[in-house]
C-alpha cells in the first residue's frame, strides 16, 4: 500500500499524536519517578496489554484474508480497512512495547528472545512496505511487457514455440512433426477448435546458423528445456507443478550482450539478409523474455518478506502468551 | 451468410444460366444490378396483378442489408416467391373482430382449426399460395426440393407462351408481364407439386420424431396433409442411422429429406460451417465436418439448425430452462405453440406464422402470458429491460416521471438519501413548455398537457430496449379493467424478425419513434411547435451505421441536393461517432461524440451566407464570417465515422436552413457560437502534439496518440471498466482470487490488458452501451441485469454455444469446459438439457450485498477500481499531462 495517499492521512495523524502521548507519558513518569520504570508500573504495563492486543488485531489480519468470502456477507470492514489498520497500528506498536520493554536493556532472555522476535516481525513488516513503495512503479517502469507472475513460465513455453516456428520456417525446415507442434501450441492456449493457419512464407536460402545458434543459445534462453517439456506434455499427464530451475546463463541475460550477440548473429547471416527481420522478432521475443526473469525477481523481492514475516509472527504470538502466562506469575 | 452472386461460382456446368457454387448449390450466373433495384416490372400470380422491382437488397437474417467493400447494396434478383410475398401482404386485410379478408373479393379467408384438427390452422390465403418445404424467406434460394414449382407463361416473339417446363419459384426470377400459376389455380401444378411431395414423404417415416413428440410441427407432413397427398404409392427409403452422440440434437438420417436448409443455417446464418452434403444418389446425406458424429465434430449446438429442419431429421434431445419469469407478480401463465400460431388477435397471428414450431419448443417458456390487475406496473422507466410485450388484451397505459434525461434514482438510501428525496419532492416538476413527451418505447407522441396513453391490444411495447440494450424510457401501466400481455424474450423477437412483414412493421415504428425523439431534445429545434417537427419528421432521415463505416468525408460538399447520403447535418441518437482529419498522410483524432450530440453543422453555417441564414449585421454574423474564415467554406471540416453501431438522425442542408432561420436568436446563437467554439478546438487538436500513454519511456516520434488508442479499445462507450493502478499494485492477485471465490473457483477476470499510463484496463466485462455480446444468443441465456448496466448470463439457458463469446471484441467472455455434464433447469414436462461448457462473464457480483464487485472489495491497495471510460480517459490525460510538464521542466 502507497504511503504517499490522502486517505492515509487520519490514520498517520492518529498514530503519531497517540505515540507522542505515550512517549510524554512515559518521559513523564521516568523523569518524575526519578528512577528506571518497572515492569509492574503502570505505564509499562499499559503499553503492553496495548502493545499485545495490536500484536493480536495484526494476527487476525491472516483469518480475514482466509476467510474472504465471509467479508461479502458479513459487515467485518472493508479489505483496505483492514490493511491501513494492520499497517498504522503496527507502526504504532513498535514505541509501545519498546518502551513496555523498558527501552534497553529488556530483562531476562524470554523477554529479550521476546523482543528479537518482535523487532524482526517489525522490521520485515517495514522491509515489506518499503518494497511496496518502491518496486510496483519500478515494475510499471521497466516491465511494459509483464505478464501474470504464475503464468511466466506457460507464456514462455508459447514464446518459444512461436521463435521455434519462425526459426525453422526461415530456415525451411518446417516439417509435419512441426506442425504438429504448431497446431498443440494453439490448442493449449485455450481456443474452442484447434486450428492450422497457413503461412505464406518461403524458406530463406543460407540461413541455417539461425537455426544452430536457436537450438544452442535462444531456446534455452526462452525456455529452458524441463519447463518445455513440461508444458508440451498433454494437460492430463501434466503435473501440478513446473520444475524449478535457475536462470540460465547465457549472453542473452543482459541487454547489452543480448545486442552484441544479435549484431554477431546478423554477421552470421550475412548472406542471408533476407533472415534479418526474423532475428529482430526473436530479439524482441528475447527481450520479452529478459523482463520475464527480472519480474521474477521483483515478483520475489516484493512478496517474499512474506515467508519471513508470517512465521515470525506466529512465533512471536506463542511467545507472546508464553510470556504473559510467566508475568503473570509476578503479579 | 454469402448472399446470391457473392460466392465465385465454379465455372463448367452444362447448365447454360445456372452453375454450382463451391458448396455445391444452384445458383444463376447473371447477376442482379443495382440499376434494377429501380426498374419495376409487372406480375401476374394467380389472376392478380403486383408491380415489384426486378431486384432488392441482400439482407441477413435480420433484415440487415448486405453491403460490399465500398459500402453499396448488394442486390439480388426478386424471385416469383418474393412477388407472391408482397401481393399476400397487400391483400390480406385484417378486420377489428379479428378476422381477415381478401380486400377483393371481401371473402374470410382465416379458418379457424378444428377442434378435433391436431394441426395448427392456416391462414390459408394471407399466405403466400406458393408452399416451400427446402426455402426460407431469409436464407438463399437453392432449389432442391421443387416444392415450389409453378408455371409460367411469357411472351415470346410478341405471342404469350407457357413454358414446357414448371419452375420453381423461389429461385426464378420475375420479368414484365409474366403470368404465373400455383396449385391453386392450375391443376398441372397441383399434380406436379403432390407428385413430389409424395416422393419426399416416401423418403420419411412417419410420424417422424418431431411429429411423435408434438404433432403438426413436421412441415413435409403438414404439406403433404394440405395437398392431402396421403399414403405415398412409392417404396419406402430404407433406415438409416441415428446419431445420439450430441448432447443437445439427435440426429435422424431416416427423416432427412435434404432440403438444405440446416446447411445454409448453419453455414450462412452462424457462420459456424460444420454442417454439409455427402455422398451422391441414394447415399446423399447431410455430414458434420468430415463425416464426424455430430458430438465429436465442431459443432457449437447453438440449435440453428434444428430450428430451421422441416422435418423431425434434426431434434432437440432438452429444453433449455424456462425458469426466467419465475416469481413475477403477476406469474407468467405458459403460452403452448398452438396458441400462438392460432392466436385470435391477427396481427399476433401473423407475426408468429413464419416461426419455427421447433423454435418454440426448444425455447417453452420464452412467450409467457401475464395477466395484470388494473394499476399494475408492467415495465418500469429506467430499467434495462430484456423483453418485449404483445398486447393481448385490455389497454395499458403509459407515462413518463420527468424528462427522458433524468432518470428516476431511487436507490439512495439512509439519512442522505432522505433528504435528497424531500428535497427533491419539494423542488418544482421541470417544465416542457410547448412541446409534447415523446417515447420510444411506445408508437403514441404525448401531449405535455396530458401525459398518459392508451396502447390497445395487438400494439407492441418495449422493444426497442429489449433489442438495444437500453434502459426503458416509459413506464407501463396496466389499464382501467387491467390487460393480459404475451411477454417475450429477445430471442423470440430476433426471429419474429426474419419474417419480412413483421420487420417492417417494426423498422418503421422504430424510424418514427427514433426521428421524433431526437428531433424533440435537440436544442436546434426547440422553439418549433408539435407541427413543425411533424412536418420536419417526414423529410428527415433515419440511417444506422456499422463500426467503421464512414458518415462523412473531409473535403466533401455539405450542400449537395444530388448527393443524399452526404447533404445537411447529422443528430446522434445512439452510438458513438468518432471526429477525425486527414493530415499530409496520417489521420489525427479530434474528438468523439456520443449519444444526444450533433455535427455537418460547421460546414453548412459556412456554405450558407449570413444573409441566407437571416443573419447579417448582427454579431452572430460576425461569428459565421469567423467560421468561413477558419474553414473551407461549405466543405466538411473533418471526417466522421462508426464507433460502434451508431444510430442517426439526418437533416438535409436546405431544413437546417430553414430552422435555423426561424429558430429565436439564443437557439442561433447557441448553435453558431458553438460550431465556432468546436471548430477552433478542432483546429488546436490538429496541430497539437499527440499524447502518448506508454510514457515514461517517451518516444516522440513513434507514440500513438491517446485519444486514437482509446478509441479504437472502445472504451467510450464502457460503463464498467476494471482499471487497476499499477503505481499501487502489488499483483498479489488479491481481485482474481476473490473473483474466483465468488464464482464457483472459476476467475472471470484476467489481470492483463492493454496499458493507459499507470493504469492498465484488466480484462474483465465492461458494461457497454452497446452491449453485442447479446446480439444472437439462440436461447437468450445473456442479458442486462433488470436494474443495473451488468450483463448476465443464466447458468440455467446457457447452452454453450459460444455466440457471445464471439461477439465480445475484448475477449471478456470465456467458455469454460465442464468436467461433469451440467443439468439445467428443467419442468416437468421437458427434458432437461445437457451441455458441455458454458459461457461465463463478469456480472460485476450483483448477487452480493452492497454491488460492489468483489475483486474491487478484495483490492487491500486501493488498486482496483471500476469507472466509466471517459472517466478513464481524463484520469489518464491528467497523469499524462503531470508525466509531460515534468519531463519538461
Amino acid at each position: 500500500m502507497l504511503l504517499n495517499d490522502s486517505k492515509n492521512r487520519p490514520w498517520m495523524i492518529a498514530v503519531a499524536i497517540v505515540a507522542s502521548v505515550a512517549i510524554l507519558w512515559f518521559a513523564y513518569e521516568t523523569i518524575h519517578g526519578g528512577v528506571r520504570l518497572n515492569g509492574r508500573s503502570t505505564p509499562r504495563v499499559a503499553f503492553g496489554i496495548a502493545g499485545g492486543l495490536i500484536c493480536l488485531f495484526e494476527m487476525l489480519i491472516w483469518p480475514r484474508k482466509a476467510l474472504r468470502k465471509w467479508g461479502q456477507k458479513f459487515p467485518i470492514g472493508s479489505t483496505q480497512l483492514w490493511m491501513r489498520a494492520h499497517l498504522w497500528l503496527g507502526l504504532l506498536s513498535l514505541p509501545l512495547l519498546v518502551m513496555h520493554g523498558g527501552i534497553y536493556p529488556w530483562g531476562g532472555s524470554l523477554s529479550f528472545w521476546l523482543m528479537v522476535l518482535f523487532l524482526a516481525v517489525f522490521f520485515s513488516g517495514v522491509w515489506g512496505l518499503a518494497m511496496q513503495q518502491i518496486i510496483p512503479g519500478k515494475m510499471l517502469k521497466d516491465l511494459p511487457g509483464e505478464t501474470i507472475y504464475s503464468q511466466i513460465d506457460f507464456v514462455s513455453a508459447q514464446m518459444r514455440i512461436e521463435a521455434e516456428r519462425i526459426v525453422l520456417l526461415t530456415c525451411g525446415k518446417l516439417g509435419d512433426d512441426q506442425l504438429d507442434v504448431v497446431t498443440h501450441s494453439i490448442s493449449v492456449a485455450g481456443k474452442a477448435r484447434a486450428t492450422t493457419t497457413k503461412v505464406a512464407y518461403e524458406a530463406i536460402p543460407n540461413s541455417e546458423p539461425l537455426l544452430t545458434e536457436f537450438k544452442s543459445v535462444i531456446a534455452g534462453f526462452l525456455c529452458p528445456d524441463p519447463i518445455f517439456a513440461h508444458y508440451l506434455s498433454s494437460p492430463q499427464n501434466r503435473p501440478k507443478n513446473p520444475p524449478r530451475y535457475r536462470v540460465p546463463f547465457s549472453p542473452l541475460r543482459d541487454s547489452q550482450t543480448a545486442f552484441v550477440y544479435f549484431r554477431g548473429l546478423k554477421l552470421l547471416l550475412d548472406k542471408a539478409k533476407a533472415a534479418y527481420p526474423a532475428v529482430d522478432t526473436i530479439g524482441d521475443l528475447c527481450d520479452r523474455r529478459r523482463q520475464f526473469y527480472q519480474q521474477r525477481r521483483l515478483h520475489r523481492l516484493l512478496h517474499g518478506w512474506l515467508s519471513v514475516h508470517l512465521p515470525l509472527s506466529i512465533a512471536l504470538i506463542i511467545l507472546m502468551w508464553v510470556h504473559v502466562f510467566v508475568s503473570l506469575q509476578y503479579l | 451468410m454469402s448472399p446470391q452472386g457473392v460466392t465465385n461460382p465454379r465455372l463448367g456446368d452444362d447448365e447454360l444460366l445456372f452453375s454450382r457454387d463451391l458448396d455445391g448449390r444452384l445458383i444463376r450466373l447473371d447477376k442482379a444490378t443495382a440499376d434494377q433495384l429501380d426498374d419495376e416490372v409487372t406480375i401476374v400470380i394467380d389472376d392478380r396483378a403486383i408491380r415489384v422491382a426486378r431486384a432488392i437488397p441482400s439482407v441477413d437474417s435480420q433484415g440487415r442489408p448486405l453491403l460490399d467493400d465500398v459500402g453499396r447494396v448488394i442486390p439480388r434478383a426478386t424471385t416469383i416467391f418474393d412477388a407472391a410475398e408482397f401481393l399476400t401482404d397487400a391483400v390480406a386485410i385484417v378486420e377489428p373482430d379479428g378476422t381477415t379478408r381478401n380486400d377483393e373479393t371481401g371473402r374470410v379467408i382465416h379458418r379457424r382449426r378444428l377442434p378435433q384438427d391436431p394441426r395448427p390452422a392456416r391462414d390459408e390465403l394471407t399466405e403466400n399460395p406458393i408452399p416451400i418445404l427446402c426455402h426460407q424467406p431469409h436464407l438463399d434460394p437453392v432449389g432442391v426440393c421443387r416444392a415450389c414449382v409453378v408455371e409460367i407463361s411469357r411472351i415470346k416473339r410478341q405471342k404469350r407462351r407457357t413454358e414446357r417446363k414448371l419452375l420453381p419459384a423461389c429461385q426464378h426470377r420475375v420479368e414484365d408481364a409474366m403470368e404465373v400459376r400455383t396449385i391453386a389455380t392450375s391443376p398441372r401444378v397441383k399434380t406436379t407439386v403432390n407428385m413430389v411431395v409424395e416422393l419426399l414423404a416416401a423418403d420419411h417415416p412417419s410420424p417422424c420424431l418431431k411429429e411423435q413428440t408434438s404433432p403438426g410441427t413436421c412441415e413435409l407432413e403438414a404439406l403433404a396433409n394440405r395437398l392431402e397427398v396421403g399414403v405415398p404409392r412409392f417404396a419406402v427409403r430404407p433406415a438409416r442411422t441415428l446419431d445420439k452422440s450430441s448432447l443437445l440434437i439427435a440426429v435422424d438420417h431416416s427423416a432427412c429429406i435434404l432440403c438444405d436448409r440446416c446447411v445454409r443455417s448453419c453455414n450462412d446464418v452462424m457462420d459456424n460451417q460444420v454442417i454439409g452434403r455427402m455422398l451422391k444418389g441414394y447415399e446423399a446425406r447431410i455430414s458434420f465436418d468430415l463425416n464426424a458424429l455430430m458430438g465429436q465434430s465442431s459443432c457449437v449446438s447453438c440449435g440453428e439448425c434444428m430450428v430451421s429442419c422441416p422435418t423431425g431429421a434434426l431434434t432437440f434431445k432438452g429444453s433449455v430452462g424456462n425458469d426466467t419469469f419465475d416469481g413475477l407478480d403477476p406469474p407468467a401463465e405458459p403460452v403452448s405453440t398452438h396458441q400462438l400460431f392460432e392466436h385470435l388477435d391477427p396481427e399476433i397471428r401473423r407475426a408468429f406464422s413464419r416461426v419455427s414450431p421447433a423454435f418454440l419448443e426448444f425455447n417453452a417458456g420464452a412467450v409467457v402470458r401475464r395477466r395484470f390487475r388494473p394499476g399494475d406496473i408492467v415495465c418500469r422507466q429506467g430499467e434495462f429491460g430484456a423483453t418485449a410485450f404483445f398486447i393481448e388484451d385490455g389497454q395499458a397505459e403509459i407515462y413518463i416521471q420527468g424528462s427522458l434525461k433524468e432518470q428516476p434514482k431511487d436507490d439512495a438510501s439512509g439519512v442522505f438519501g432522505f433528504l435528497k428525496r424531500t428535497i427533491g419532492a419539494l423542488r418544482p416538476t421541470p417544465q416542457t413548455e410547448g412541446r409534447d413527451f415523446y417515447l420510444p418505447d411506445a408508437s403514441i407522441t404525448l401531449s405535455k398537457e396530458n401525459p398518459t396513453a392508451i396502447l390497445e391490444k395487438g400494439e407492441i411495447v418495449g422493444e426497442m430496449s429489449c433489442l438495444n440494450g437500453y434502459p426503458r424510457s416509459a413506464t407501463v401501466r396496466a389499464g382501467l379493467n387491467g390487460c393480459t400481455v404475451l411477454e417475450m424474450r429477445r430471442n423470440v423477437l430476433d426471429i419474429l424478425r426474419r419474417s419480412r412483414s413483421f420487420r417492417e412493421r417494426m423498422d418503421r415504428l422504430v424510424r418514427e419513434r427514433v426521428i421524433n425523439i431526437v428531433l424533440k431534445s435537440v436544442p436546434l429545434c426547440s422553439t418549433l411547435n408539435s407541427s413543425q417537427i411533424k412536418d420536419l419528421s417526414k423529410k428527415a432521415k433515419y440511417r444506422r451505421f456499422d463500426p467503421k463505416e464512414v458518415i462523412i468525408r473531409q473535403d466533401d460538399l455539405a450542400i449537395d441536393p444530388t448527393n443524399p447520403l452526404a447533404d445537411g447535418m447529422f443528430l446522434v441518437r445512439s452510438g458513438f461517432v468518432r471526429v477525425e482529419k486527414r493530415q499530409a498522410d496520417k489521420s489525427v483524432d479530434l474528438n468523439y461524440l456520443g449519444p444526444g450530440s450533433y455535427f455537418g453543422e460547421i460546414a453548412l453555417l459556412s456554405g450558407f451566407s449570413p444573409t441566407e441564414l437571416g443573419l447579417s449585421e448582427t454579431e452572430l454574423g460576425i461569428d459565421l464570417n469567423e467560421i468561413r474564415k477558419l474553414s473551407e467554406p461549405g466543405r466538411r471540416t473533418a471526417t466522421c465515422s462508426a464507433l460502434d453501431h451508431v444510430e442517426i438522425v439526418q437533416l438535409t442542408a436546405e431544413d437546417f436552413r430553414e430552422v435555423l432561420k426561424t429558430a429565436e436568436p439564443k437557439v442561433k446563437r447557441s448553435v453558431i457560437s458553438s460550431a465556432l467554439a468546436r471548430l477552433e478546438s478542432n483546429l488546436l487538436a490538429a496541430r497539437a502534439q499527440p499524447k502518448s500513454f506508454d510514457l515514461p519511456q517517451i518516444d516522440v516520434e513513434n507514440r500513438s496518440p491517446l485519444l486514437g488508442e482509446f478509441l479504437n479499445q472502445g472504451l467510450m462507450g464502457a460503463q464498467s471498466v476494471l482499471v487497476l493502478d499499477l503505481e499501487k499494485c502489488t499483483r498479489c492477485d488479491e481481485c482474481s482470487k476473490a473473483c474466483s471465490d465468488t464464482h464457483g473457483n472459476v476467475t472471470r477476470l484476467i489481470r492483463e490488458g492493454l496499458r493507459f499510463d499507470k493504469y492498465l484496463v484488466a480484462s474483465s466485462c465492461r458494461s457497454c452501451h452497446d452491449p453485442v455480446c447479446l446480439v444472437g444468443c439462440p436461447v437468450d441465456a445473456i442479458h442486462r441485469g433488470p436494474g443495473s448496466i451488468e450483463i448476465q448470463i443464466q447458468d440455467s439457458r446457457c447452452i454453450g454455444c459460444g455466440r457471445c463469446a464471439e461477439n465480445c471484441p475484448y475477449g471478456n467472455i470465456n467458455m469454460h469446459q465442464l468436467d461433469e455434464l451440467m443439468l439445467s433447469v428443467s419442468s416437468e414436462h421437458q427434458p432437461p438439457m445437457r451441455v458441455a461448457r458454458k459461457a461465463t462473464t463478469c456480472d460485476q457480483c450483483h448477487s452480493l450485498p452492497g454491488h460492489q464487485p468483489n475483486c474491487v472489495a478484495a483490492c487491500p491497495h486501493d488498486a482496483a477500481h471500476r469507472m466509466e471510460g471517459p472517466k478513464l480517459y481524463q484520469l489518464v490525460q491528467a497523469a499524462t499531462d503531470f508525466r509531460v510538464n515534468s519531463v519538461v521542466s
